[in-house]
């Protein structure tokens, strides 16, 4: 039994297919000069053929990953064009007469001869991608046969020291189950690719490739990090089992995916997901949230070293809100200063950065860039159903400062006839105390609100969750926020329009009872707690929220209010618990 | 017109695959001849195989050499790539 990390989640049992990365034998044969133009020919159509390849796993990363983790692909793709690679071995051919497989040699051997110089172990190991580029290629000449006689016929296992992207290429996912390899952690390429073929995979495993062999029989856990070599029977027994709870959990929780999100007494709750990266939707879609309750745009400003233009913007928007077309994508507007800062965009230092220049109150001290982010949510906003959210608005004037500024770039963008959606909804953050107090002012003008629980709570009892001797003060419980919370969702429904929560709140079980209580509609969570949080509105009566947080808005000290949520949480699912054996 | 300046990598992985493509993509985009040295190698600004031969991991001083009507031009793009760490996110 081996132990390694657990990759990509899933149990599989089948026979190993162990690659081992020793370079396969090369002939050298000679070329009469006739046929010289016939083999330059033939290595190309190879190249080109290798090229195809390598773009068909880009776009499949990009579509399913992003476009940082296909980055790889592109200089692979620059690798194959290089006049010091191809066209080296192109010389070699034409000058020595020798075959392709020849010739592609002497260029691995010549650039071994500078790489064996590395003493970086890191760039050292990484040289190896142009050994794989160079068997891709030498495995596409038309002669060499296409497919790998040694693989197992039917599905397997697949054992390797290491998988460089190059390699995970040309998988077939119809014959493969899943992955082990000796080298590589839980963020390796290998372990992305598996997660995004759904195949179970453990990283990391010493020496598996020097015991196991072809044809032997292998359990792989990805779940545990585990390995198991020809397994004895009763291990085999003992995982067949395994494998069949894995499949029923599997089942469950894709039947909670595909379930309305209504308490017992069919109360709906809206549940989508907050998302900070484009790359994060994948998730999103898999759990079947409702939307994208907040999307952060401060991924696309930090760790750039411009300002990102309208394209750059417009394209990730696009990206996202293409994939969950038809449901709801809601842009909130730029949100740093406070603790985010852009390494091109310098502003004076100030004493108090969260009482600062932050957020709309900067965006809006910078129009130009202001503008150019809501046209990129704009032209976004033609491919699907986009909201816009402003952040951290305080007073009435701002927004519609905020307002009038969206419509100008409206009014812009029709002139210049770009589609956008005319009726896009418009939203505030309440995240303010001030702005919670004045809710009834700023309902009237906006289409929804979003509760930013983390900075409403912060700012409310004036304590930094981040200093240790005032943390005690930082309390989602705080009777005071929950007073706020009940303020600004009566103000909302007041004016007809809905409210949801999109801080940390939302996504902890017990708080998220409570939140329904208070009558907050829509709960925006990360990606990997919506199915958590619709197990437990699914499990719940709306009218039992309504009471607990009416008795919570009653208690002067927050951990009473818990203790009564969680004592008043356990009754009902153990009453739940119980109807289910029934 | 000849420039030559020195700089140190400073991104994590040093100057791997993903990283040279970044800088040949972004070495092509000038007319200049441009040169990387690291000691005693020294491999063509535009190719990407003969940069990973450089085997300039973290920490280690190269010399970028440009040579051509924009090669000014070429050294302060190529140095501002390094020093942004490839727009890797670390």
């Amino acid at each position: 039994m081996y132990k390694g990390i657990a990759a990509s989640p899933g149990i599989v049992i089948g026979p190993a297919y162990v690659i081992s990365k020793k370079v396969s034998q090369v002939n050298r044969i000679d070329i009469p000069q006739a046929k010289i133009d016939a083999e330059v020919a033939r290595m190309q159509s190879a190249v080109e053929i290798t090229k195809a390849d390598i773009c068909a796993i880009k776009e499949r990363i990009v579509h399913d990953i992003g476009s940082a983790e296909a980055e790889i692909f592109n200089a692979y793709l620059m690798l194959l064009s290089d006049p010091t690679f191809v066209g080296k071995a192109e010389e070699i051919i034409r000058k020595e007469l020798v075959n392709t497989e020849y010739a592609l040699q002497m260029v691995l051997k010549n650039y071994a001869e500078f790489s064996n110089r590395i003493s970086d172990s890191y760039l050292k190991e990484r040289s190896r991608d142009i050994n794989s580029l160079v068997d891709k290629i030498i495995h596409n000449l038309e002669e060499s046969g296409g497919k790998d006689a040694n693989a197992p016929a039917d599905k397997y296992i697949i054992i390797a020291q290491d998988l460089s992207p190059a390699d995970t290429a040309d998988m077939n996912k119809d014959n493969v189950m899943g992955f082990v390899t000796e080298m590589g952690g839980a963020t390796s390429h290998t372990a992305i690719v598996a997660r995004s073929l759904e195949l179970p995979a453990v990283v990391g495993v010493r020496d598996i490739t020097n015991t196991a062999k072809t044809g032997d029989m292998v359990i792989l856990d990805g779940e545990k990090g585990i390995v198991v070599v020809n397994p004895n029977p009763k291990i085999l027994a003992a995982y067949k089992e395994e494998r069949k709870k894995f499949i029923l959990k599997l089942r469950m929780l894709k039947r909670l995916k595909s379930l309305d999100t209504l308490t017992v007494d069919r109360h709906k709750i809206e549940l989508t997901a907050n998302i900070e990266f484009p790359e994060e939707i994948a998730v999103v879609q898999e759990n079947n949230a409702e939307g994208v309750g907040l999307f952060r745009t401060e991924f696309i400003y930090i760790n750039k070293s411009n300002l990102p233009s309208e394209e750059e913007q417009f394209e990730s928007y696009k990206m996202v809100v293409q994939k969950m077309n038809p449901k709801p994508v809601t842009l909130r507007t730029l949100d740093i200063g406070g603790d985010k800062f852009l390494p091109y965009f310098k502003i004076a230092p100030e004493q108090n950065p969260f009482l600062g220049l932050r957020a709309i109150r900067l965006t809006m001290a910078n129009i130009n860039m202001f503008k150019l982010q809501l046209r990129a949510i704009l032209r976004a906003s033609a491919f699907g159903k986009v909201k816009i959210m402003f952040p951290m608005i305080t007073v009435p004037e701002e927004l519609d400062e905020a307002k009038k500024i969206l419509e100008e770039v409206k009014a812009d963008l029709k002139r210049k006839e770009v589609k956008f959606d005319p009726n896009i909804k418009v939203g505030c953050m309440i995240e303010v105390p001030a702005a919670a107090i004045m809710a009834d002012e700023l309902a009237r003008r906006v289409d929804f609100f979003s509760i930013g629980t983390n900075d409403l709570i912060q700012y409310t009892v004036a304590a930094d969750r981040g200093n240790e001797s005032v943390s005690y003060l930082y309390d989602p419980l705080n009777p005071a926020v929950l007073k706020l919370i009940k303020m600004i969702a009566d103000s909302a429904h007041r004016a007809n329009i809905k409210v949801s929560v999109c801080g940390e709140m939302a996504g902890a079980p017990h708080l998220a009872f409570l939140l329904i209580g208070l009558g907050i509609d829509e709960l925006s969570v990360s990606p990997s707690s919506i199915l958590s949080v619709k197990k437990l509105i699914r499990s719940i009566l709306f009218k039992d929220a309504l009471e607990t947080a009416d008795a919570a808005l009653k208690e002067e000290r927050g951990s009473l209010i818990k203790d009564m949520i969680l004592t008043k949480l356990n009754q009902l699912l153990y009453v739940k618990e119980k109807g289910d054996k029934k | 017109m000849q420039y030559k300046k020195k700089v140190k990598i400073v991104n994590n992985a040093g100057f791997h695959l993903r990283a040279v493509a970044v800088f040949v993509r972004e070495a092509e985009k000038f007319k200049a001849d441009i040169k990387v040295k690291n000691d005693a190698i020294e491999a063509d600004g535009k190719s990407i195989m003969g940069l990973t031969t450089l085997g300039a991991g973290k920490g280690v001083e190269i010399e970028i050499k440009a040579e051509g009507p924009d090669a000014k031009e070429a050294i302060a793009g190529l140095m501002k790539l390094i020093n942004d760490k490839f727009g890797e996110a670390e």
